[in-house]
């Protein structure tokens, strides 16, 4: 056992091993920081995204239109050139009858405003525009429309939509803009326009943490809601509502009271991302390990042991106190345990870019599934290695036969085996098909992680194509039971196997 | 010591066994050669001396351990030099050294001693820092001993190590011998040249085809190399075959006659010369002709002879 343990110590802090370790997490936090760096949901930076967040009036036939420009953050945009225009309609006798627009062009001065005004006593029905810029040039797909309430004189618009609100003497946006030292989580710019000078009135600001599709909206009394704070005397704010991690994913109604109690205005916001990280981190990580992890296990197997054996430099070791069967045990352990190390960082800290970029953090289950999932699959083809170097005498056989294995165990594995079912004349659309094309594919460690995973799930995802077919795990016979059993056997069969033909094989 | 005891080594069932129940002894302060030609067995025989390979049946005893079944414990007596060393090409020799120590319980400071003191007294420590890959032959070699000895083990496997030596080397591979047998170890030499052994082993042990056929003491060694004797007669006939059987087998060629297989020490040759004038023939010459040491192995150990 000592010379077991001072072999595999040796192993571990061996150049290799740490330029495997180095390796993997290096290779991992480059790609998390390629994904999440790009991951945002427009697709466009916040800060060369504008919103136009307008204000309309109308006094006795004096129209008198605000609008304000804000970027992603909820800082003010000037000079951006806004189109819109005011429409009415008339009926008159035959052809006469139509629309009349009004357009309403300009730009925002420096602190993101235009202002326009005209006097008309036709009735103004609509203010329409658009409502996101990218790089200053219009990205909505259509236009938004404020809408006079009535055709009455002094009537007051109104955005049918949340987050707007507009009285008979000012108006009042909510709108979630993107946090920008924390790009999951959601700010609310508050932007007070009143019809003249004048500031926001005292108003309470209440919050409610919702599940998706589990709230009402608007909620018009405070009753069922969390009061944060009062603000007055402004016109433009920004509010970062006291949230916390276990508010992930959940939906936030944010609501101005005003000093009487009164519902003003409210808007939903998602204050992490919709995006859940274990998703996230799964999909950009599965084609680069595809390559990465069976390349990693074949490769240390044949660095640490196969090479040697072959070439006889083993034979200056087990002329040492030690045996054949320790000398392979202790190789093989120091390799799993690199595997382990090694996805143990570089998951830890994809998982921090992830969650600086998203602000959506695994959960230790999803993280504990990745990992078990991609370790067990590094050492399954390290372990197929060992068993081969028991056989094949020559370096170039067992690196021949390494490559081989990647491209027919890893890459084209699960092909081969939809041939396979294929010429079985299996019936995927069946149970019984989708189980037998699970032990197929469960034939190779590459498949190991989509099992873990799809146990973690509890369905069965984008599997020959099954997308959002509703198979749960368990029905197809991935449970707690045979995922452990699998995963076991991939541990330990291939190297028990090697370590036995070790012990008694010259 | 050094136990082999009925050992035998199938590779392939093919084949004849590559060595057949060989027994043999080394003690310590001994040292005992190794001679058989090549593909005899004598590396099989010492590869599973040293644990690399498997007997197929038959044991071997190192310091009383059984080398399969106590491999570690017998395994720290036992230090081997290769016929042809194979390292880690990357490898440094310190590094590599401390390495193997630490099999023997050897921490790193004292190890680190060691493998300076090792590499000084072979000649390799100019070179300590190039990797192994970059060692010629001859330092290669050189290493291997100094890595068979870092566990200070009772007893040394050395295979083949003087052959292809220059003069030099040869004398100084034999005085490091010599005093490894002073230290009172016991060494095993291999070599397929029987005089190389000659002035350096106590005993051989003679392999043919996996079969081990003599051992001889060095006191023997003398004496061994049996002589032939040729006689020119004048008048020579059949019965003279009668006459001279009794010094060894007679071959008769006209009247050139052949004693070979002399088995009379060369200086009672006269005996010859006695019987035959007794039986009334005239002798015209008399040569003997010895055989080297060499030629002895040769005849012992070729094919078809
Ligand atoms: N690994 C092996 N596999 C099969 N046959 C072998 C192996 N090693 C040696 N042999 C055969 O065993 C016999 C003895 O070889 P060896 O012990 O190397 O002889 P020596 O060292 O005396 O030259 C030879 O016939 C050789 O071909
Ligand atoms: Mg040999």
């Amino acid at each position: 056992m000592r010379d077991f343990l001072y072999d595999l110590r040796r192993t571990l802090s061996g150049k290799f091993t740490i330029t495997m370790i180095a390796l993997i997490v290096l290779f991992t936090v480059a790609i998390a920081f390629a994904a999440a760096s790009t991951s945002s949901s427009s697709g466009a930076s916040p800060s060369s995204t504008a919103y136009l967040l307008p204000a309309v009036f109308d006094n006795n036939g004096t129209y008198k239109v605000v609008d304000y420009a804000i970027d992603g953050y909820g800082h003010p945009v000037p000079n951006l050139k806004i189109v819109s225009y005011m429409t009415y309609a008339y009926s008159g006798t035959g052809s006469s009858s139509g629309e009349v627009q009004r357009y309403v062009n300009g730009t925002t001065d420096a602190n993101g405003y235009f202002n326009y005004s005209f006097t008309s006593s036709a009735s103004f029905q609509d203010y329409s525009y658009n409502n996101e810029y990218i790089d200053g040039i219009n990205a909505s797909s259509s236009l938004i429309s404020i809408v006079n309430v009535s055709s009455a004189q002094n009537s007051y618009f109104t955005l049918r939509s949340e987050g707007f609100s507009e009285g008979s003497n000012y108006a009042i946006w909510l709108y979630p803009v993107d946090n920008q030292s924390n790009r999951a989580e959601q700010n609310i710019v508050l932007h007070y326009v009143p019809y003249s000078n004048s500031t926001l009135p005292t108003m309470g600001v209440y919050y409610n943490v919702t599940n998706p599709g589990g709230f009402s909206f608007p909620i018009s009394s405070t009753t069922n809601m969390t009061y944060f704070k009062t603000i007055s005397g402004m016109n433009n704010a920004l509010i970062t509502l006291p949230l916390n991690r276990s508010d992930n994913n959940r939906f936030v109604v944010v609501e101005l009271f005003n000093s009487t109690g009164v519902y003003v205005v409210g808007t939903v916001g998602h204050f992490y991302s919709t995006v859940s990280a274990s998703s996230f981190i799964e999909g950009f990580l599965q084609i680069p390990y595809e390559f990465l992890i069976p390349i990693l296990g074949i490769f240390s197997a044949y660095f640490y042991y196969g090479k040697d054996k072959a070439s006889g430099v083993l034979e200056s070791i087990i002329t040492r106190p030690v045996t054949k069967g320790r000398v392979m045990a202790s190789r093989f352990t120091g390799g799993a345990v690199s595997f382990l190390a090694g996805i143990l960082i570089a998951l830890a800290l994809a998982d921090l870019i992830v969650l600086k970029y998203t602000g959506s953090a695994l959960s230790t289950s999803s993280f504990f599934s990745i990992l078990v999932g991609y370790t067990v699959e590094a050492i399954g083809f390290s372990g197929i290695i060992y068993l081969v170097s028991q056989f094949v005498k020559s370096q170039g056989g067992i690196l021949g036969i390494g490559i081989a294995l990647f491209f027919l165990m890893s890459l084209f594995w699960a092909d081969l085996m939809d041939v396979i079912l294929f010429e079985l004349h299996a019936n995927l659309a069946a149970r019984s098909g989708l189980v037998e094309s699970i032990i197929l594919d469960s034939i190779s460690p590459s498949y190991y992680p989509t099992l873990v995973l799809t146990y973690h799930t509890g369905y069965l995802f984008s599997l020959l194509g099954l997308v959002g077919s509703n198979v749960t795990a368990a029905s197809v016979g991935i449970t707690l039971v045979s995922v452990a059993i699998i995963g076991i056997v991939w541990v330990v069969v291939p190297s028990l196997a090697s370590f036995f033909l070790a012990r008694s094989r010259d | 010591m050094i136990q082999i005891q009925g050992l035998t080594k199938i590779y392939r069932k093919s084949q004849p066994p590559a060595v057949k129940n060989v027994t043999l002894e080394i003690n310590q302060g001994e040292i005992m050669g190794f001679a058989g030609l090549n593909g005899a067995g004598k590396s099989t025989t010492i590869r599973i001396v040293s644990g690399i390979i498997f007997p197929t049946s038959g044991k071997v005893l190192v310091n009383g351990h059984d080398i399969v079944r106590e491999k570690v414990e017998a395994s720290k007596h036992i230090g081997w030099v290769p016929e042809l060393p194979n390292f880690e090409p990357n490898g440094k020799a310190i590094p590599l050294l401390k390495y193997y120590a630490g099999f023997y319980g050897i921490g790193p400071r004292e190890a680190e001693e060691k493998a300076e003191m090792l590499l000084k007294k072979f000649n390799v420590w100019e070179a300590r820092k190039r990797p192994l890959k970059d060692y010629s032959q001859g330092m290669k070699k050189r290493f291997s001993i100094a890595a068979a000895m870092i566990g200070d083990p009772d007893n040394f496997l050395f295979d083949e190590t003087l052959n292809g030596l220059d003069p030099e080397g040869v004398k100084n591979m034999r005085d490091f011998m010599l005093s490894l047998k002073k230290d009172g170890k016991a060494v095993f030499l291999s070599s397929h040249i029987l005089s190389e052994l000659e002035n350096v082993a106590d005993r051989i042990a003679i392999i043919r085809r996996g079969e081990l056929i003599k051992v001889i003491d060095r006191s023997e060694l003398g004496s061994l190399g049996k002589s032939s004797v040729k006689i020119t007669l004048h008048n020579s006939d059949s019965k003279v075959s009668g006459i001279l059987e009794e010094f060894g087998s007679v071959e008769i060629n006209g009247n050139v006659v052949y004693i070979r297989d002399l088995n009379i020490p060369q200086a009672e040759n006269y005996r010859i010369t006695e019987a035959l004038f007794g039986a009334g023939y005239r002798v015209i010459s008399i040569t003997t002709e010895s055989e080297g040491l060499e030629e002895y192995f040769l005849q012992l150990v070729g094919e078809g002879k």
